[in-house]
């Protein structure tokens, strides 16, 4: 499948549209792609100034989900989409969903930077430190894959992002684990250390949003909905797309 | 059975037959008056019969054998007690001298069968009293008799050949010249009767017009006297003396033989030329002997005539009224009579059509058209007499409807749509009309059109109220100005038909003639419907998918 | 991302479009429409904006093609007919003594249902009207025709059969004909009587493609049996029903969030 398939209807206004929908999505995608970078930094670098800044592009992605549900359904009332139109309204209502949770989810990231800020104590001590920073690296390069396979409507990089998120998945349950240990050992305080628990868990659900994606993008690409199989099916099945 | 009944296959086969019933009777029809028709033209073989009366006379009979016929008379003997006699209808010529054309001879009579023809039997056909039968016997020219079968034969035919020359120069002298010239002295006359009308008449006046006529009698002398010369050429060609049944002998001058040939010396291809050249005579030669014999050839100019005329008086006004009715009037009361007027307008004999062409036409309107432009010519009439303009707006008149009732049929079937379109683009009502419904409309005119000329031309009896004569002395079209005359009266084909069949003394003789007529008719309707059909058809290919 | 930019991003709003904005090409007040006794158009108000494509929709019999024809007065061929109200285009009173009616169908063309070229060439087609106005310059002609064709997205398909009769064409080559024959005139207003109910599905959107580069030059409107239709190619959407006009709003608007319950009802195949 081709991205100029959506360019190439009688109808120029239905072929506007859809790109249009089309550079929505990318241009969400990218708002979250940035807010994930600025988080990396901020908790890397406790710096405040860009963990606000999240917290701003926050609303900025939210008004994003908001138009492309609008867009979503103008088409949809206006101009009857069918098969992979149809099929890329109903993921661009998906992703733009996603997004905006996983926009919410490196939220909390940065609300954890602000409040270490606040309460004056260096990120690197938290126990899970590391944990979080590979997650949200992890996280972050899994959205550019997603993206990438969107933009170009190829999904030769789609299954690493499914094998990423198991990964990470794994990766949580150490570092909860390690900061359990921390709530026995460390003097933090303790709703430091929940914060740390938060935004873990909060990145790793940015991972399961990047899946979630990467899902409904085959579905566009291929027609076939991947979700909920079990994870042998589902790589013998990704190996059979390439 | 029952099943055959339940499908309803016995309206197909019911259907079915009525059409072929229809159809044989067409063609059977046709097949008839062709036959009949045609062997007019072929030449029949001339037969030798001796006859012996009850007195125990015998008599030769010499003739063509034309119909026979079966007499049944009471025999105590026969079979069924009656016994069959054939009886044979001879073409016997000769009028001159047995005062009859036809004989009936019964075949008890008949001594010695009738299969004998006639060896080198001569049948000459002449401009008067109808064909001879006899043997040449002698030919005889400035005095010096050839009596040599042969040489006499070949004599002959150079004299008659030189004889039918002669007499179409005749012709060409008397109608073409002396005609164009009676028609400007005619002119002169009335011009003179109109100057002195209208009190113009002086002596300037007179000695032009007078300087004038004595020039077109100079030229009517010189053409008349060449006519006279002409003529005196003819009396030189010597005269045939012919050898006839009943041992007689009977002598005809030369000048007065249209043809003359040797039907029982034919070949196969000499009775085939002999066919086509019959046709070409008929078809034109102007008639003979009240119109028994020769051609046809004004009659067809006639009816072509008046059928062309009648279409170009009957298409606009049947077109404008039928525009008028579909496209303009409101539907109402009004209307419906006047539709309804119409259509009973097509049932009402075409007698009285005659009579209201004859008392409207040419009484009222042709009366006044003589007394405001032709006064002059007064008290003979010019319009004011049965002529071409009254016979074609008559038969217009007669047409009408159906050309009425098609267009409208025709303007009903236009789309609506089609009427808009026209409209919206901001045209007028007449210029929709005239523009787009018109055009499309034309192969249903056309269909009315050619239902007119069928009806028209076939049509005889308030013809012969309003212009068509047994005998015109002018054809309504020729080369003087203004080439169609219509105040002149012309010949028809159908009136030719009743005119021949049942007015002329010689009943039998012309029977055939009749036939061939008709079948003439039926050619010229049919050719004129072929036309009219192939344009529409054209027309129709234009807008076929329209329809759809 | 600096603040600037965040906010500018916060404040940018996709309006939708808005009656209260537009130019007005023609405007109806209070009409009625009488068919002999039976009222077929009660108290219709609305305008119709200048340069945008205006639907009407409604089932069958509710009076949106009669009140189409109302702005050319098509209605006027029929006899029976009576009209009360006041309808103008462009300030001009469409239904005085003194308007023209031939010369106001030159100012607002129509299409109709059925694809109806004449039976000429597809050039003769195209520059009948013209004819009509008495223009016979061949190279105005020519110009024209060009242009008209070209408007209507026919000139690369005819331009070597232009003497060709209009009737060889196919139904959606012939309906874009008619709409190149009704632009040939540059009216103000285009009036389109349900332009593909009679054609496939490619030539229709092929139609509603050029309807919607045709609103750059001209004012449309459009009456619809397929309100699928009407939400692709229109700005406004006028739903009718039993003659009066329901509800008149933008297209998004009514398809996505009608205000009347007999709209919702009708536009989700509820009735009608």
């Amino acid at each position: 499948m081709e991205r100029t398939e959506f360019k190439s209807h009688i109808s120029e206004q239905l072929n506007r549209n859809l790109e249009e929908l089309f550079n929505q999505v990318l241009e969400m995608g990218g708002l979250v792609e940035r807010q994930l970078e600025n988080a990396v930094i901020a908790v890397e670098n406790a710096d405040v100034a860009l963990a606000k800044e999240v917290l701003q592009i926050d609303k900025v992605i939210n008004k994003e989900e908001m138009e492309i549900d609008r867009l979503c359904a103008r088409v949809l009332a206006r101009q009857q989409p069918t098969a992979s139109d149809l099929r890329l309204i109903i993921i661009a209502i998906r992703i733009a969903v996603d997004l905006e949770r996983m926009g919410d989810e490196v939220v909390k990231t940065a609300k954890l930077v602000i409040k270490m800020a606040d309460e004056n104590i260096d990120c690197k001590q938290l126990p899970g430190f590391n944990a979080l920073l590979e997650i949200t690296s992890c996280a972050n390069t899994m959205l550019k894959k997603v993206l990438n396979a969107f933009a170009r409507l190829e999904l030769s990089e789609v299954i690493s992002v499914v094998d990423d998120e198991e990964r990470m998945d794994e990766r949580l349950a150490h570092a909860i684990k390690e900061v359990t240990q921390g709530f026995n050992d460390s003097d933090l305080p303790a709703e430091c250390l929940l914060e740390m628990v938060f935004a873990l868990r909060a990145s790793e659900r940015v991972t399961d949003h990047a899946a979630n994606i990467a899902e409904s993008i085959v579905y566009l690409v291929d027609g076939r909905d991947v979700r909920n199989m079990d994870t042998a099916k589902l790589s013998e099945f990704l190996s059979t797309i390439e | 059975m029952r099943e055959w009944f339940k499908k309803g296959e016995h309206w197909i086969w019911f259907s079915a037959s009525t059409v072929s019933i229809s159809v044989v009777l067409v063609f059977g029809l046709l097949a008839m008056i062709s036959y009949k028709g045609l062997i007019h033209f072929w030449p029949h073989d001339v037969y030798h019969v001796e006859v012996q009366h009850e007195n125990g006379d015998r008599e030769v009979v010499i003739g063509e054998l034309h119909d026979s016929k079966v007499k049944e008379i009471d025999d105590v003997a026969a079979p069924h007690g009656k016994r069959e006699i054939p009886q044979y209808l001879f073409k016997v010529g000769n009028r001159d001298v047995y005062g009859i054309d036809f004989r009936w001879v019964s075949s008890a009579d008949i001594v010695g069968g009738i299969d004998t023809l006639e060896k080198d039997i001569v049948v000459v056909e002449r401009y008067e009293y109808g064909n001879v039968y006899g043997h040449i016997k002698s030919v005889t020219i400035d005095g010096k008799t050839v009596s040599d079968p042969q040489e006499s034969l070949a004599l002959l035919s150079k004299q008659v050949k030189k004889g039918t020359e002669l007499h179409s120069e005749i012709k060409y002298i008397e109608k073409i010249e002396i005609g164009a010239i009676n028609y400007k002295i005619e002119g002169l006359r009335l011009e003179e009767k109109k100057l002195r009308a209208n009190g113009d008449f002086n002596d300037e006046e007179a000695a032009r017009l007078n300087a004038e006529r004595a020039e077109y009698q100079k030229d009517f002398d010189k053409h008349h006297q060449a006519a006279q010369d002409l003529y005196k050429q003819t009396d030189t060609l010597g005269s045939v003396e012919l050898a006839i049944a009943g041992n007689k002998t009977l002598t005809v001058p030369v000048k007065k033989i249209v043809h003359f040939w040797q039907p029982n010396n034919f070949s196969l291809m000499e009775r085939v030329g002999f066919f086509f050249n019959s046709v070409g005579n008929f078809l034109l030669d102007d008639p003979r002997e009240a119109n028994t014999e020769g051609g046809v050839f004004p009659a067809i100019i006639g009816t072509v005539t008046m059928v062309m005329l009648m279409a170009v008086f009957v298409t606009p006004m049947g077109v404008i009224a039928a525009i008028y009715m579909s496209e303009y009037a409101k539907e109402g009361i009004v209307l419906r009579m006047v539709r309804i007027s119409i259509n009973n307008l097509a049932g009402v004999p075409s007698i009285v059509f005659g009579i209201f062409g004859l008392g409207f036409f040419v009484y009222i309107m042709g009366s006044s058209i003589d007394e405001l432009f032709y006064s002059y010519a007064l008290p003979s009439p010019t319009f004011g007499s049965p002529g071409l303009l009254w016979a074609s707006l008559t038969m217009a008149l007669l047409t009408l409807p159906v050309v009425i009732v098609s267009t409208q049929e025709g303007l009903s079937r236009i789309p609506r749509a089609l009427r808009e379109g026209g409209l919206a683009l901001g045209a007028t009502k007449s210029e929709t009309i005239m523009r787009i419904i018109l055009p499309m409309t034309m192969p249903a005119i056309m269909t009315g059109l050619i239902l007119a000329i069928a009806r028209a031309a076939g049509e005889v009896a308030p013809l012969m109220l309003v212009g068509v004569v047994k005998l015109a002395p002018e054809l309504p079209l020729d080369m003087v100005a203004p080439f169609v005359h219509l105040d002149r009266k012309f010949m028809h084909l159908g009136f030719h038909i009743y005119d021949v069949g049942f007015q002329s003394p010689n009943v039998e003789a012309s029977q055939p003639l009749v036939y061939a007529t008709s079948l003439l008719l039926v050619l010229i309707i049919l050719g004129l419907n072929l036309g009219a059909i192939m344009i529409r058809n054209k027309l129709r290919e234009k807008y076929k998918s329209l329809d759809n | 991302m600096s603040e600037q930019n965040i906010s500018v991003a916060l404040d940018r709003d996709h309006r939708s479009l808005s009656l209260a904005d537009e130019k007005v090409a023609m405007e109806v007040k209070d009409w009625n429409l009488y068919y002999g006794t039976k009222q077929a158009l009660k108290d219709i108000n609305m305008v119709v904006p200048e340069h945008r494509v205006t639907a009407f929709i409604g089932p069958s019999g509710c009076g949106k093609s009669t009140l189409l024809r109302c702005f050319n007065r098509m209605n006027d061929l029929i006899d029976i007919v009576n009209v009360e109200g006041e309808m103008t285009l462009h300030g001009d009173d469409v239904y005085a003594k003194e308007m023209n009616v031939a010369s106001l169908r030159r100012r607002v063309g129509m299409v109709f249902q059925k694809p109806n070229p004449f039976p000429k060439t597809i050039y003769e087609n195209v520059a009948y009207g013209l004819r009509l106005q008495g223009i016979n310059d061949k190279s105005v002609l020519d110009e024209t025709v060009e242009w008209a064709l070209k408007g209507a997205g026919l000139w690369e398909e005819v331009k070597d059969r232009l003497n060709e009769n209009a009737l060889g064409m196919s139904g959606g080559q012939q309906q874009r004909l008619c709409i190149a024959r009704a632009i040939a005139i540059k009216p103000e207003v285009l009036l389109l009587d349900e332009p593909t109910s009679a054609l496939d599905p490619i030539s229709t959107l092929a139609i509603e493609e050029l309807i919607f580069e045709l609103k750059k030059e001209f004012t449309i409107l459009i009456v619809t049996h397929n309100m699928q239709q009407a939400a692709r190619v229109s700005d406004y959407t006028a739903f009718m029903y039993m003659g009066e006009l329901i509800e008149y709003t933008d297209t998004d608007s009514l398809f996505t969030n009608p205000k009347m319950k007999r709209t919702e009802d009708y536009i989700t195949g509820r009735y009608g």
